[in-house]
């Protein structure tokens, strides 16, 4: 550890851009502590309410899975890049990763199906 | 009372967003939670691990620093390592978060610190989940190119890297014994409470760890494909696609943006030169098609994760360097023609230039080079980065 703050200290004789990194450190510890997992702990509980037990853990599955994608593909979904390089961010990523959730949605929509079916068949 | 908060606050949050690590059949066991946080840990330390080898390697092939001699051959080596690189890295992103959100409930742990030791391992996270944090963010938005930070990233990346491996080994330490005893011992109550049915009916640990996993190949599997060319049309979160751009194959610094859209090809010399060669060339463009030509088949491999393969036709650079009376132990700096200072020079050790393959390139896919591709000359080698396939190439130095 501290081999590696040696390093950047070493490369970085900037005091300005020094502090930006350990801001930036710092930073993203409290927006997960602050904002991130608050906002998961309120959604699962909005899910674990509102939606029927019997499909929940599909639908928790789902949103997870849906989420990872999105966070993922967040920097070209919002396009940060803007310059003249069109071979950079160079498809249509929106369409693109809605395909991506509908596939997703869809096979969980498939497994409560198959679980149902199966379920009817034990009982009977 | 503010501990009996705390303790509150601490056991609702065990069925954090109604997944829950343990049952409510049985009362909640320690080694429930702890089997889940040590799952994805054990994935995150392997993740991280090959993540930090293959970047460090990467940041030596760059910063050789006299005693690293990075290899002409394998050709495609540095291809797979950075896409490797790249890959485990997109892929931490699901574990990490998941793995916060696992253990999220004992940030709120009272007392903050049973004794020093404790205490040390407790700070230890801050660099660790913070730094980790980082490595992936700026992994993900620099390859994106988008630099909100004011740090310059190659050096920030490279030292957050080993201070977070540090700390990672401070928290494997620490965590090693509670790892063992979750993923060793089978717990009794497990033959209680079957984990495919959960009695609130959200998903049990074995559904969550599945979902967290296939969330984890999935964005994987949607990204590689900017390096592994046959993937290519799966590529739908990663920012190139390795078959997109002009003559076939993506870009990364523009003509435009080094000022070289046009070039006077009666004014443009290639130059060898430098303290190590017998006698000077400086070669027109006609002298260079002149040259006898060879084809080579290689990859330009980016550091920031792309990879694509063409078929590249131009000068041997060894055949020049005989041209100029240099020795097969010498090493040369290829300079661009461009001002701009940033990305001017590329190493070009002995190996490499005596490599059969490496080429002064003037044809890509039989047409000559496109302007973004380094018109009228780029260098072109088995097994170098991107950063060091030059383009626009107006001199080499031969050092020694």
């Amino acid at each position: 550890m501290l081999w590696g703050a040696w390093l950047y200290l070493d490369a970085t004789p900037d005091a300005e851009r020094r502090a930006s990194l350990v801001r930036w450190i710092v930073g993203l510890d409290l927006a997960h502590d602050l904002l991130l997992a608050p906002v998961v702990v309120l959604v699962g509980l909005g899910v674990a309410r509102a939606v029927p037990s019997r499909v929940r853990a599909v639908v928790q599955a789902c949103l997870i899975a849906s989420t990872f994608v999105v966070l993922v593909g967040l920097p070209p979904l919002l396009g940060t890049y803007s310059g003249d390089n069109a071979t950079i961010q160079p498809i249509a990523y929106g369409p693109a990763v809605l395909v991506v959730l509908c596939l997703i949605w869809g096979v969980g929509a498939l497994s409560v199906v198959v679980n149902r079916r199966r379920q009817r068949r034990e009982v009977q | 009372m503010v501990s009996g908060i705390w303790v509150v606050a601490g056991r609702h949050l065990d069925t954090v967003g109604g997944v829950r690590t343990a049952t409510r059949i049985t009362p909640r066991s320690p080694l429930r939670d702890e089997r889940t946080a040590a799952v994805l840990g054990i994935a995150l330390g392997v993740t991280f691990s090959i993540c930090f080898a293959t970047g460090l390697l990467s940041h030596l092939v760059q910063d050789p620093g006299g005693w690293f001699h990075w290899p002409a051959r394998p050709a495609g080596l540095y291809r797979v390592t950075q896409g490797v690189h790249i890959t485990t890295g997109i892929v931490s992103i699901p574990l990490l978060l998941a793995k916060l959100w696992a253990v999220f409930p004992k940030l709120f742990e009272w007392p903050p610190a049973r004794s020093v030791a404790h205490a040390l391992e407790r700070l230890a996270l801050l660099p660790l989940i913070g730094g980790g944090l980082l490595l992936v963010f700026t992994g993900l938005a620099n390859i994106n190119i988008y630099r909100p930070w004011a740090f310059s990233f190659r050096p920030g990346h490279y030292a957050a890297a080993w201070v977070v491996m540090g700390a990672m080994a401070v928290h494997i330490g620490a965590k090693i014994h509670t790892t063992r005893q979750a993923l060793g011992r089978h717990p009794a109550e497990a033959i209680e409470a079957p984990s495919a049915a959960s009695p609130r009916g959200g998903l049990d640990r074995r559904g969550f760890l599945t979902t967290v996993f296939g969330a984890a190949g999935l964005v994987g599997v949607l990204s590689v494909g900017q390096t592994v060319e046959p993937l290519a049309r799966l590529v739908v979160l990663a920012p190139r696609r390795p078959d997109i751009g002009p003559q076939g194959f993506p870009v990364n610094r523009t003509a435009r943006s080094v000022a070289l859209e046009e070039v006077d090809l009666d004014a443009y010399r290639l130059v060898i030169d430098g303290p190590a060669v017998r006698r000077q060339l400086s070669l027109t463009y006609a002298d260079l098609l002149a040259a006898p030509q060879h084809t080579a088949s290689l990859p330009i491999a980016c550091v920031e994760g792309w990879s694509s393969s063409q078929r590249w036709r131009g000068v041997r650079v060894r055949d020049l360097l005989d041209r100029a009376g240099v020795d097969s132990s010498a090493e040369s700096v290829v300079y661009a023609m461009h001002e701009s200072e940033r990305l001017r020079t590329a190493p070009l050790s002995a190996a490499h230039a005596n490599d059969a393959d490496t080429l002064l390139a003037l044809y890509v896919n039989d047409e000559p080079l496109a302007p973004d591709h380094g018109f009228p000359v780029r260098l072109i080698g088995p097994n170098r980065p991107g950063v060091h396939q030059t383009k626009w190439v107006g001199r080499i130095e031969v050092v020694g």
